[in-house]
Parts: structure tokens; sequence; C-alpha cells
């Protein structure tokens, strides 16, 4: 049987927004920042076009997560769950790009 | 599970519809590792062979990965919205946003199949079967190789994401996911989710990094 310890990791509140407008917002930013991110790609930027690609796509990830996946309003240990990975994911081709550019 | 057993494993159902959500967060953990490996070739192979794979960048259709990325982004807000449209009581606007995430879904694998049949007209096939004269070198080979590979795991989550989201509008109509407790449609969303999450990757080191 669970005790009141297991309280600590459930979310603090399970209320959810009663507006809808943040998903909105979230949608209309995500469009306008993948038409930067195809506009950009136009421009040719040489070394740094892979870069700015891949933080304009870690910052839609990022709002996907926080207003459709509601990652604020998960428990604690969900949370860690998807900051682990994230860096399990960071860590692999980290090791594996350096790896082969120290060689 | 049934109520009884549902009664002995958790205190209340707030602690039941957490262990489902830290289930669902774990599994969706265990899935983008799954992708993690093809991300570390794409990073590995492409530090090899810079140049083939701009070059197959290149060749891919930027208008057709493009509107799929839109395609996925809507889709991903529809499925928000059907949560959203639930939780406010409206059963209607719920299961018509999830029809809407469906449509989108299938125009997706549309999309891709065309851009597929594409690639197999010019010999560009997986693996040993490459035939694509104007980039003949073992990276291009190796590029759409892995172009295959990610975007064809992807689009078999697609597919089982549609699924899922059919399968929760039956459950919505048919009375059985309710607005008191809609833990079903949050955990198929957030399925639903990653699978457009993935898409926000593999479109730029697939499409836009020529």
């Amino acid at each position: 049987m669970p005790d009141d310890a297991t309280d600590d990791l459930l979310p603090e509140t399970t209320e959810h927004p009663t507006t809808g407008r943040p998903l909105v917002v979230t949608v209309l930013v995500l469009i306008a920042l993948t038409v930067i991110s195809w506009a950009i790609s136009r421009a040719h930027l040489g070394d740094l076009g892979i870069p700015i690609a891949l933080l304009i796509a870690a910052l839609k990830a990022g709002m996907v997560a926080w207003a459709f996946m509601e990652l604020p309003r998960a428990s604690a240990p969900a949370r860690i769950m998807a900051f682990v990975t994230i860096a399990f994911i960071a860590l692999l081709c980290g090791g594996m790009v350096g790896d082969l550019a120290m060689r | 599970m049934s109520d009884l057993a549902d009664e002995i494993v958790y205190a209340d159902r707030r602690q039941r519809d957490h262990a489902l959500h830290l289930g669902m967060w774990l599994f969706l953990g265990s899935e983008t590792l799954l992708f993690a490996g093809l991300f570390g070739l794409y990073a590995a192979y492409r530090s090899v062979y810079d140049a083939d794979f701009a070059a197959g960048v290149d060749h891919n259709n930027a208008t057709i990965g493009t509107a799929n990325t839109l395609i996925l982004i809507i889709s991903s807000f529809f499925v928000a919205w059907s949560i959203h449209s639930l939780r406010a009581n409206k059963r209607r606007m719920c299961i018509g946003s999830l029809l809407v995430a469906m449509l989108l879904g299938c125009t997706f694998l549309v999309l891709k199949l065309v851009e597929y049949s594409g690639h197999f007209a010019e010999g560009i096939e997986p693996g040993p079967h490459y035939s694509f004269a104007e980039l003949p070198a073992t990276g291009a080979r190796t590029f759409f190789t892995l172009y295959y590979s990610m975007t064809g795991l992807h689009a078999l989550h697609v597919i089982a994401g549609i699924t899922i989201l059919g399968w929760l509008a039956l459950r919505v109509k048919r009375g059985r996911t309710i607005p008191e407790r809609p833990v079903e449609l949050e955990l198929g969303g957030l399925y639903w989710h990653l699978v457009d999450l993935m898409w926000i990757f593999l479109w730029p080191l697939l499409y836009l990094t020529g």
C-alpha cells in the first residue's frame, strides 16, 4: 500500500488552464519558427547552418514539451526522466562526433 | 486493471493517474533512445561525409519536408486541443479535434509516400539497392540509407499514433473516457507529441542543412 511519503512525488496541482489561448499562441509561434528555420536555411550560412537549425529545433521541442505535453505540470520523476533522456542523447551524439573528430 | 486491484495498489485515483503518467514518460524516454541511436549514427557519418550528406540534403524535397513539419505541428495542436476540450466537457469538439489530427497524420503519410516514390524512381533506394548516378559516392548512399531508416521508423510511429488517436476518439464517443478523468487521452496525446518532437529534429537534418 502506498504511504504519504509518495505524495511528495506527485504533481503539486492537477488544475489545468481554463483557456485554450496558450495552446493557440504556442502553435502560432511554432509555425513562425518553422518558417524562420526554412528561411535561414535558404541563406546558406555554411558551418553555422546546422547549429542554428538545431537550436531552433530545440526551442520548438521545448515549446511542445512545455505547452502541449504539459511538462511543468508533470511529476518530479517524469520531469527528471525527460531531462535524463535529453542528456543521454547529447552524450551519445557528442561522444560519437568527438571520438571521430579527435582521431 | 480492475477497480478492486486499483484500490489494493493505489491510495486514490490521483496516485493511479500519476503512476500511469510516469509509466508513459518512461516509455517515451525509451522510444527517444531508440531514435537516439540513429541520431548518433547521423552525427558520426555526417562528420565523416559532410559534403555528401549536404548534397543528399539538397536533393531532398524541402517543400514536402516543410509541409510535413507544419502538418505535424498543427496536428499536435489539435491533439492538445482535444484534451483541453474534453476537460471543458466539450466532447464533440474533442472528437472533432482528434479526427482532424488523424486526417493530418494521414496527409503526412501520403506526402511521405509521394516523396519515397520519387526517390525510388531515381534509383535512390536503401543500402545495396542504391543506384542514383547523380550522387554515386559512399557518403550519399549512407545518407539515404539513414534517411530511409529514420523516416521509416518515424512513419511507423505515425501509423501507431493515428491508430491510438482513432481508438481514443471511439472511447470518448462511447463515454469511456470522460471529462472527469481524461487520463487515457492525456497519455495518447503524449505519444502523438513525441512523434511530432522526433520530426522537429529530423526535418532540419534531412531537408535544411545542405
